[in-house]
């Protein structure tokens, strides 16, 4: 007879007891339990042993190669190479090494410029120096005459220090060191791949240059002064990061930016504490002046033209390896809603466009914040006939206004964050599913007005003009807030928010200059970072708050041609 | 950091005591009141009629048809106050009353001779009435022009009151009178309140001039006896004068004109005057001042002289045939014609609001009070009671122009 209890409990008590994993387990053992020696791996030794005192190159050969085969972990490291040989010297034979990355490095310029010449005898190298009358006189030195004679090579440096070396080589360079001398030799042979130079994706204008900022920093280097085209513009390295020695530009004009600036900037830069750095947003987050502020406080560019406008103005920037985006600094609140077609179209042109961009952005910020302060708490500010179509709409939707238009931005954010991470086969699908929801279904579902859709349309337009990616955040995040300030308080919270902002932003400064200051401060109009673009012959003065070594950017009179007496 | 979220948490407990959630009024949880009437009441002191909008017969016409519901609502109630007899209302409807959007206050002829003054303290201090709502006098009961005022051309309510009250702007038929224009007349010792007047036509009332005389002439028309022929509807056609807050009179489209003409508010009309030319026959003007009109009051022993100058131009839309107008004589004739009209026009308009009504809507005592030292002396003279006894001497200088039309077709 079957018996549903007992074939419930005997069945049903197996289902939900916990059976562990015989099969195989596995989980992270936290790092002081890590038990180095008891690691194998196909049974090769893991690590070589690291002399920690040996900085610098020695003498002896085997003890330069043990230490960089230790250093590089040569054991398992499978794209460092090391090729050891031979050098004929005046019938002489000296033990050599060179270490190189594959894949960073061009074979055939290691092959034909160094192996070769080194390797191979040749009237070079089987010359007796004896016979030289000049020779007798100075004192040999076999690592000048390696440099100077040896080896065909446009850059090679002398290095005796092996975190210099290690540095060249990481960089895509070959190290030689050779047998009896305390040096090695650092040779240019980099041929990695890289991006080539394309238009600007992010920020696109009609008049102006369409070449953008590329990974590779010797790129953006050579982009830079390709466009100014000056003697006087600065290019320092410095290296960030105490694992990936990232390279870091510091560009400035010697002779226009202020001194203390490029300081300051310097010292930023050379004082942080970090492993590592991956692109010029964390550098822009370490060294901008408060770093809890929302507001962006430093530039961030992929436009050269942008760029060098920027640096003959007397700012700062700051290219990053790795990152397609210079960092100009100071940048205040103007530079945020400035576009660099600004000074390439006419100025009644771009002032117009300016103004709408000021326009938006208040809209951007203000507008739901206002909509749902006048609908909760001041009805009589809206037009009587607007009144009762609002009123209309709002009959059938079950939702307090807050609520309401908290689903409708929350929607807006995410199809834009959507749109953004979706995979680009799919994305059209996006679109449909914004437009549908955003559009039809949620009116027809009655569960939003469509006053609050073409509020939330009219928002998203206006968010969309801001020039700058990251005060597009902010405007974003400052959008939520008013919204809450003007549903607790209306037009008082409206106005408290804005003051209390005003307040922040009068207290921010980037990199000692204020950040509303062509707003605030008595700033002449005639330069190129004012509130409304002069037209070009007369932006005569560089901007007052940069305190450039240079004040002009351009003589009273532009227009020689047009006014040859005054001169 | 610690500072910053410690101002925050100020800022929210702040906000949030001072107004707080509790005051927000969500627009649909209101009944909006477009209109508001003012009557004698029958078993109590007044009755008040609200005209309240149906917001979902404005806007919604979801998939293309639109709702049947009628546009308002109209409902009266006894009361001893307005303010009792609004939440008398709230009691009954089901969404809380605002009169935020009222447009008109209409007072019926009956109470308005009885004084309105009670209710103006209430409604100018009621904060939700704007005062640029319109203060309107209707000739039947305010209870029946709210039922009756339906709009001919506009689908909107509110629009439609609104424009009753512009298209004086270019008719001149009467003025944009707002509460707060007709609260501080009132209290002024130097000048009376006025109203718009207005009325509702039907083909059933029979039309009727002030003034037989001037048959022809249409600026005999008064609200509610003017010439309309078809459909019953609302007019605004004139003004009502009240001495203090009482009405004491009515003035017809001719009088309304030469009142907007004296007091610098008219912006453009038509009149139409005898033809010096044929015995029957009529021109057609557009006038449109073109100075401001020149007052000045003497005191002559304590009887007020009032001169008054007005500058017109003129522009002739219409006139019997055969007049050669390219002739300065013939313009200069209906110049003089013109002049002579508009100063006995105004002459009676000015006699009948001192000598008839007793009440200085214009305002002449704005150029007496200068002559008097303390506002003691001024309010002992009592202008608003001497202002019966003045005498007036009008000049119109017009400026009559003629469009190239007519000589080309002559």
């Amino acid at each position: 007879m079957f018996n549903l209890k007992t074939f419930l409990d005997s069945n049903l008590g197996k289902l939900f007891v916990y059976k562990k994993n015989k099969d195989y387990e596995f989980s992270l053992p936290i790092a002081c339990d890590f038990e180095e020696d008891s690691i194998v791996n196909n049974n090769v030794p893991y690590e070589l042993e690291l002399d920690p005192s040996f900085k610098k190159v020695g003498t002896k050969l085997s003890d330069n190669l043990d230490y960089i085969k230790a250093k590089y972990h040569i054991l398992i490291n499978s794209d460092i190479q090391i090729k050891e040989f031979n050098i004929l010297l005046e019938d002489k034979s000296y033990s050599a090494f060179i270490i190189y990355i594959d894949g960073m490095v061009n074979s055939e310029i290691i092959n034909d410029f160094i192996l070769r010449p080194l390797m191979l005898r040749n009237k070079t190298n089987t010359h007796d120096r004896k016979k030289d009358k000049e020779s007798k006189l100075s004192s040999f030195s076999l690592e000048d005459y390696i440099i100077n004679c040896l080896i065909p090579q446009n850059r090679i440096l002398k290095k005796e220090e092996f975190n210099d070396i290690i540095l060249e080589v990481n960089g895509g360079n070959c190290a030689l060191f050779i047998d009896t001398l305390g040096v090695a030799f650092t040779a240019e042979v980099k041929g990695f791949k890289q991006r080539s130079i394309s238009t600007p994706s992010n920020e696109v204008v009609v008049r102006g240059s369409q070449e953008a900022f590329v990974e590779s920093i010797r790129t953006n280097t050579s982009i830079l002064r390709r466009v100014i085209n000056n003697e006087d513009l600065i290019i320092e390295n410095s290296y960030v990061g105490k694992f990936s020695h990232t390279a870091v530009s510091i560009c400035y004009l010697k002779n226009i930016t202020n001194n203390d600036l490029v300081a300051e900037v310097q010292y930023r830069i050379n004082n942080l504490d970090i492993d590592y750095l991956i692109s010029s947003g964390q550098l822009e987050q370490l060294i901008q002046d408060n770093s809890h502020s929302i507001f962006p406080q430093i530039v961030a560019t992929e436009r050269v033209d942008k760029t060098a406008s920027h640096l003959l103005e007397g700012r700062v920037v700051v290219l990053v390896n790795g990152t397609p985006y210079a960092l100009v600094m100071p940048g205040v609140f103007n530079d945020f809603l400035s576009s660099s077609e600004d000074l390439n179209l006419k100025s009644q042109y771009s002032n117009l466009i300016r103004i709408i961009r000021i326009l938006s952005a208040f809209l951007s910020v203000l507008l739901p914040g206002i909509y749902v302060a006048v609908t909760s708490y001041h009805h009589e500010l809206i037009p009587t006939q607007l009144l009762f179509a609002i009123a209309a709409t709002r009959e059938s939707v079950p939702f307090p206004i807050i609520i309401e238009t908290l689903i409708m931005e929350t929607a807006f954010e995410l199809i834009r964050e959507g749109g953004l991470r979706v995979p680009s086969p799919i994305g059209p699908t996006i679109g449909i599913v914004g437009a549908l929801i955003l559009g039809e279904a949620a009116v027809s579902a009655n569960i939003v007005s469509p006053i609050l859709i073409i509020i939330v349309a009219i928002t998203a337009l206006c968010s969309f003009t801001i020039p700058d990616l990251s005060l597009n955040f902010t405007f974003r995040i400052l959008r939520f807030v008013y919204i809450f300030l003007g549903f607790t308080a209306g037009f008082l919270g409206l106005a408290l928010g804005l003051f209390a902002q005003l307040v922040w932003l009068c207290n921010l400064t980037s990199f000692g200059s204020p950040y509303l200051t062509p707003y605030l401060s008595k700033a002449t109009l005639r330069t190129t970072s004012s509130l409304f673009v002069a037209p070009a012959w007369k932006r005569e003065n560089k901007p007052t708050f940069l305190n450039s070594k240079k004040a002009d950017s351009q003589g009273k009179i532009s227009m020689r041609w047009k006014y040859p007496k005054s001169h | 950091m610690r500072n910053t979220i410690a101002v925050l948490l100020i800022i929210t407990v702040c906000l949030f005591s001072l107004t707080g959630c509790y005051d927000a009024r969500s627009i649909e949880t209101l009944s909006y009141a477009i209109a508001i009437g003012i009557d004698e009441g029958e078993t109590n002191m007044l009755k008040l009629t609200v005209q309240f909008v149906n917001p979902s017969s404005m806007g919604s016409n979801k998939g293309g048809s639109t709702s049947s519901s009628e546009p308002t609502t109209i409902t009266s109630v006894e009361c001893a106050s307005l303010d009792s007899g609004i939440n008398i209302m709230n009691s009954f409807i089901s969404r809380q009353i605002n009169l935020s959007q009222c447009r008109i206050i209409v007072f019926s002829e009956t109470i308005a001779e009885k004084g309105i003054s009670e209710y103006l303290y209430t409604l100018t201090d009621n904060i939700e009435i704007r005062p640029n709502c319109n203060i309107v006098v209707s000739t039947c009961s305010a209870e029946e022009f709210l039922q009756n005022s339906e709009p001919a051309s506009e689908t909107l309510l509110g629009k439609y009151y609104d424009s009753i009250v512009n298209a004086n702007k270019y008719t001149g038929s009467t003025d944009d009178i707002e509460l707060s224009d007709f609260f501080t007349a009132y209290k002024d010792t130097f000048r009376e309140p006025y109203a718009v007047l207005a009325g509702i036509n039907s083909p059933d009332t029979p039309m009727e001039y002030q003034d037989a005389s001037k048959s022809t002439i249409d600026s005999g028309y008064v609200a509610d006896k003017s010439s309309v022929l078809n459909d019953t509807f609302m007019q605004s056609i004139g003004i009502a004068v009240f001495r203090s807050d009482k009405l004491v009179g009515e003035l017809n489209v001719g009088e309304t004109i030469s009142h907007l003409l004296l007091s610098n508010r008219l912006h453009q009309c038509h009149i139409t005057v005898p033809s010096p030319f044929s015995e029957n026959g009529i021109i057609d003007l557009r006038i449109i001042p073109t100075m401001d009109s020149k007052k000045e009051v003497t005191l002559v022993n304590n009887t007020p002289y009032i001169t008054c100058e007005v500058f017109l131009s003129g522009e002739i839309l219409s006139s019997t045939k055969g007049i050669n107008f390219t002739e300065n004589s013939n313009i200069d004739l209906v110049e003089s014609y013109v002049d002579a009209y508009m100063e006995q026009q105004i002459s009676e308009y000015l006699y009948k609001t001192s000598k008839d009504f007793k009440s200085d809507i214009i305002g002449f005592g704005s150029k007496v009070v200068g002559n008097y030292l303390t506002t003691e002396d001024w309010v002992n003279s009592n202008w608003l009671d001497n202002y019966q006894n003045s005498f007036f001497d009008v000049t119109v200088v017009s400026d009559i122009k003629v469009g190239e039309t007519f000589s080309k077709i002559d």
